[in-house]
């Protein structure tokens, strides 16, 4: 049973299902930040965790940051960088998320929306974690099936 | 190996940086990069020259300053039930030993922001009328109140 549970954690297809799965959440997540960028610095600010002065920016550089890392995770280019970067990602978001949470701070995600109408709670730290899990499991498990550097690094050895 | 994958995760994070930056720059709503400098200002000399009036905008860049006291004039119960991230609650009203006690405390030249419930409420502009009474130099009203504040999903602290 044990034995059962580690090999589905550690197949390469569970790496391509939560690889897929990811990028699409990532992708998703960033679209409505990248067409409502005055929207979404306004949640960042209200999570009152940056200095305003770094709100913008981050606002700017964030939403692209998840569509690239979206589309190489599906495509499986460069999956390596990319699922480091997402863990980082994560990382990030679970402790803001956290800090809201013990703060007792009432504001809205902007997880998924420019302007969210639903409070932080636990359950959006419960999803994090889970995205944060599949994000290590890419990391360590992936394989590179049906992946752009498996396509590359053929090119380059029948060249 | 692992090498390989920090070096792609600093090229992901670079080229993100890069093309944001400059698609921030092209598109017509961009935000300018630092969000302080020129909107804080424009908050403050709008403030002024309203005669102590602030924004719901000027109150979050406020929120965690030194210098600056932001008073609550709602009732104990609903100041339980939610607040500005920050402020301390003087009920007007019910105006006691305690609520006196802590407006005492306050140095002369702490920057005091008052609201209550909203447009229709009294409460915070008495509050600022009596704290100028005493002596403070710099006392402002946020006229908009808890109304405005959560309809424009602010951030919120509960006890």
């Amino acid at each position: 049973m044990k034995n059962g549970i580690k090999k589905i954690i550690t197949h390469p297809y569970t790496a391509l299902f939560c690889r897929i799965v990811l990028g699409g959440i990532f992708i998703c997540a960033s679209w409505d930040k990248i067409l409502n960028p005055e929207q979404f610095a306004g949640t960042v600010e209200n999570y009152l965790i940056l200095p305003t002065e770094s709100v913008n920016l981050f606002a700017i550089i964030l939403p692209w940051l998840e569509l690239i890392c979206g589309i190489f995770l599906i495509s499986g280019l460069f999956t390596g960088g990319t699922t480091l970067v997402i863990i980082f990602m994560m990382t990030g978001f679970l402790i803001a998320l956290s800090s809201v949470l013990i703060r007792g701070i009432d504001t809205s995600c902007g997880c998924f929306s420019s302007n969210g109408t639903h409070s932080i709670n636990i359950l959006f730290l419960v999803r994090d974690t889970i995205l944060f899990a599949c994000a290590l499991q890419v990391f360590f498990y992936d394989r590179q099936i049906l992946s752009l550097d498996t396509f590359m690094k053929r090119s380059n050895n029948l060249y | 190996m692992m090498k390989k994958k920090v070096l792609e995760a600093i090229g992901i994070f670079f080229f993100s940086v890069v093309l944001a930056l400059i698609i921030n720059h092209f598109r017509p709503d961009g935000l300018p990069l630092f969000r302080t400098a020129s909107s804080l200002r424009s908050v403050l000399s709008e403030n002024e020259a309203e005669g102590g009036v602030v924004s719901g905008r000027f109150l979050l860049a406020k929120i965690g300053q030194p210098g600056v006291a932001i008073l609550d004039a709602c009732s104990p119960k609903d100041f339980r039930e939610g607040h500005v991230p920050g402020a301390k609650n003087i009920p007007y009203g019910e105006l006691s030993g305690e609520s006196a006690k802590q407006l005492t405390q306050l140095p002369c030249d702490t920057q005091i922001i008052t609201y209550c419930y909203g447009i229709e409420c009294s409460s915070a502009e008495e509050l600022a009328l009596l704290l100028e009474e005493m002596g403070y130099k710099d006392v402002r009203v946020f006229t908009g109140g808890w109304e405005e504040w959560t309809e424009n999903k602010m951030p919120v602290e509960k006890e």
